[in-house]
């Protein structure tokens, strides 16, 4: 498992795909980052909250080679018949992608030291939040890997992947203009409701098992998937 | 023969076979998926770990919970599954979930254009001036109604013009003060006098006036010499810096109305007109009060703010009479134009009296009226007991510390001023327990950075760092390429 999630680290920071995303993932938070710095805040949550909606795109174009190259390349099948049972190629996938996704969250962590440094103090409830953004960032990439596991084209992964996150994290906001029962179901289902907790000061336990089961889930999922097109194209 | 041929064909393909488990399998983990979601949803922990502990009941909410008896039903007047995320109502529900806890407190959410009956039953002739998103506490027939703008402390903002911008929560203080409202036996009712141009919650005091209704009191202004008696139903009744005395006749219904156990607050900035308040002083004769005809000059500057030494901070005087509330209620107001009070030397072993609000040793007493000045410590606000018929009385020797001008100039004084006196009315009331909930003004986490430096920042943040990140991709790139 740490052997695929290890070659695939090394994959990924040997071509510029990763620098480019890192970089223009830091360049976006920077640009947010400089309206509450300029006028004096030291109030890096409401950063948060767009950081969240950020991984929408981020993810999708992070994730979409993952199994999908395999696939592609007719490497699949290697992976298939390797000794390694077939969930642990999967995870090793998805921490290889989570790590790349933990490099950009430790390397956001520059933005509130810089508040600190102007005076700003570094709170528990900015702590909370990064706990809520590392989940969120979980279940996002469990879904992009999900997806790359469907086809074989990455650009159809990453709009499949796109477009799940999206309802996800909109479900939300339709909640609020539908209201009743289906509402209820929206907001259950709905990420931002849930990371939306974790910015507003909150650490909750169901908010934290919602994200566990959801990336648990999904990574499920994508171990079925593979499992079944092995099976049918025996 | 063909045809079940192509059948058999079908169900024994691998396609149907495992793409089928595959689906069954798909479809059991969504379903566990979602069973284990709701049992943890069971035991709905959650932390806070904000910094005004937004989502926290304070120690004297818990206490005042555990005593009550009766059931209360806070409805929420809104459809909550319509509440988008981020918006502030969501702190008031998660908030809410705090007072669930207890077995006598149920938390509802209505609609409330689904649901006119019962607004029409609950406010028939609409009183109340219920809006969408206000909540409702009810208890029996008692009910308190608390406005969605009484949840937040509210500023004008800067960004827009006639925009106002949150800037605290005053949640805790509405609900608990409204089941504490909604559960008692009875509200007491304080009253400010009118006719003498005294402040009164309607004019001057209303700041304080607000504080009194979400704290378990009913307030209305009188004036005596149209009423001709004090209100049945007055438990206190207020006199705010009156401009002119009280008559005979208003004096003898104050008489009156102490003489039955009740209670009065007089707050007299000092003046330095002529005004001699000879009734309203043999009215605290009968306590073992007088007003002074001074004005408080601070020599210590511990007791005054900077530049001004007759905006005097008074101490608290340390006695006995008085239970904790008023006591533990102080930390610090400020007070303009102050006159001292003087306890009388007159005998009577049913009086007692206690000195609230003391002066510094430093402090000069200068005469209104002629050049005796004097120095050395004095009292501003005394509290007195008449333990025959069980009345109380509180004078304070500033009316000005309480003015809703000088709580808005000096924010940082509101908290300490409206508790003392929302303190010393619930002791003059006879309800020795204290409610006050503190305002919990959201953490300002402020920095401070020069325009040079916000530019060199931005430079960095924005130019230098992502620029290095995509040069080592483009160097990666190109080596790669090379290879």
């Amino acid at each position: 498992m740490f052997t695929v999630a290890k070659k695939e680290i090394s994959t990924y920071f040997k071509s510029p795909i990763a620098y480019v995303l890192i970089g223009l993932f830091m360049l976006m938070i920077s640009v947010l980052f400089y309206t509450p710095f300029s006028i004096g805040s030291g109030d890096f949550l409401p950063v948060m909250d767009s950081m969240g909606f950020f991984l929408i795109f981020l993810i999708p174009i992070l994730t979409m080679r993952i199994l999908a190259e395999d696939r592609k390349n007719g490497t699949e099948v290697l992976l298939l018949t390797s000794p390694t049972s077939l969930t642990k190629i999967v995870v090793g996938k998805f921490l290889a992608m989570y790590f790349i996704f933990f490099v950009i969250t430790l390397l956001s962590l520059i933005y509130p030291l810089i508040m600190v440094a102007y005076g700003a103090a570094f709170t528990v409830q900015l702590a909370g939040a990064y706990i809520g953004f590392l989940l969120l960032g979980a279940a996002f990439i469990s879904v992009g890997v999900f997806a790359s596991a469907l086809t074989e084209n990455q650009i159809i992964s990453a709009i499949i992947s796109f477009v799940a996150m999206l309802a996800f994290w909109l479900a939300g906001t339709f909640a609020a203009e539908i209201g009743g029962n289906v509402a209820k179901f929206l907001n259950w289902i709905s990420l931002t409701s849930r990371y939306d907790v974790f910015t507003r000061g909150l650490l909750g336990l169901p908010e934290i098992a919602y994200f566990v089961f959801f990336t648990i889930l999904f990574i499920f999922l994508t171990v079925r998937v593979i499992e079944r097109r092995r099976w049918v194209q025996g | 023969m063909k045809k079940n041929n192509v059948i058999n064909q079908i169900l024994a393909s691998k396609r149907l076979k495992y793409g089928t488990s595959a689906i069954v399998i798909m479809v059991l983990s969504v379903v566990i998926f979602v069973v284990l979601n709701l049992l943890v949803g069971l035991v709905p922990y959650q932390m806070d770990l904000t910094p005004e502990g937004l989502y926290s009941l304070s120690e004297q909410t818990k206490f005042l919970l555990e005593t009550i008896e009766k059931d209360v039903v806070i409805y929420g007047l809104f459809d909550e599954t319509k509440v988008e995320p981020g918006n502030e109502i969501r702190d008031v529900m998660d908030l809410l979930t705090q007072y669930e806890q207890n077995k006598h407190i149920t938390v509802k959410y209505l609609d409330p254009s689904k649901n006119v009956g019962f607004l029409t039953e609950i406010d028939p002739e609409q009183l109340l001036n219920i809006g969408l998103r206000d909540f409702l506490v009810v208890s029996g027939e008692s009910k308190r109604l608390i406005k969605y703008y009484d949840m937040f402390v509210s500023i004008a903002s800067e960004s827009t013009d006639f925009g106002t911008s949150d800037v605290g929560s005053k949640a805790e203080t509405a609900f608990t003060s409204a089941v504490y409202y909604v559960t008692k036996e009875t509200q007491p009712k304080i009253y400010s006098t009118r006719g003498h141009g005294e402040y009164s919650f309607d004019t001057g005091y209303i700041t304080i006036g607000e504080f009194i209704k979400t704290n378990g009191f009913d307030h209305d202004s009188v004036d005596l010499s149209i009423s001709g008696k004090v209100p049945d139903d007055a438990s206190v009744i207020l006199i705010a810096n009156p401009k002119e005395d009280f008559t005979d006749d208003e004096i003898d219904m104050l008489r009156d109305f102490m003489n039955k156990g009740n209670s009065i607050m007089i707050t007299l900035d000092s003046t330095d007109t002529n005004e001699k308040y000879v009734n309203i002083q043999s009215l605290l004769k009968d306590y073992n009060l007088a007003f002074r005809y001074d004005k408080i000059k601070e020599g210590d500057e511990n007791y005054h703010i900077v530049g001004n030494r007759y905006m005097i901070s008074p101490a608290l005087y340390t006695g006995t009479l008085i239970n904790s509330p008023i006591k533990d209620a102080f930390s610090n107001i400020l007070a303009d134009n102050v006159r001292s009070v003087e306890i009388l030397r007159k005998s009577g072993t049913w009086l007692e009296t206690e000195a609230l609000l003391l002066t510094s040793t430093k402090a000069l007493s200068e005469s209104v009226y002629d050049e005796n000045d004097s120095q050395g410590a004095v009292y501003v606000g005394v509290a007195s007991t008449d333990n025959k018929n069980d009345s109380r009385i509180i004078a304070i020797g500033s009316a000005d510390y309480i003015q809703d001008q000088r709580l808005f100039y000096y924010k940082q004084y509101e908290d300490s001023a409206i508790r003392f006196t929302l303190n010393c009315l619930k002791w003059l009331e006879g309800d020795d327990d204290e409610i006050f909930i503190e305002t919990k003004n959201y953490f300002a986490n402020f920095i401070t950075v020069s325009a040079g430096q916000s530019k060199t920042i931005s430079i960095l943040t924005i130019y230098v760092m992502p620029g290095i990140i995509l040069l080592l991709g483009l160097a990666v790139y190109l080596r790669r390429r090379n290879l």
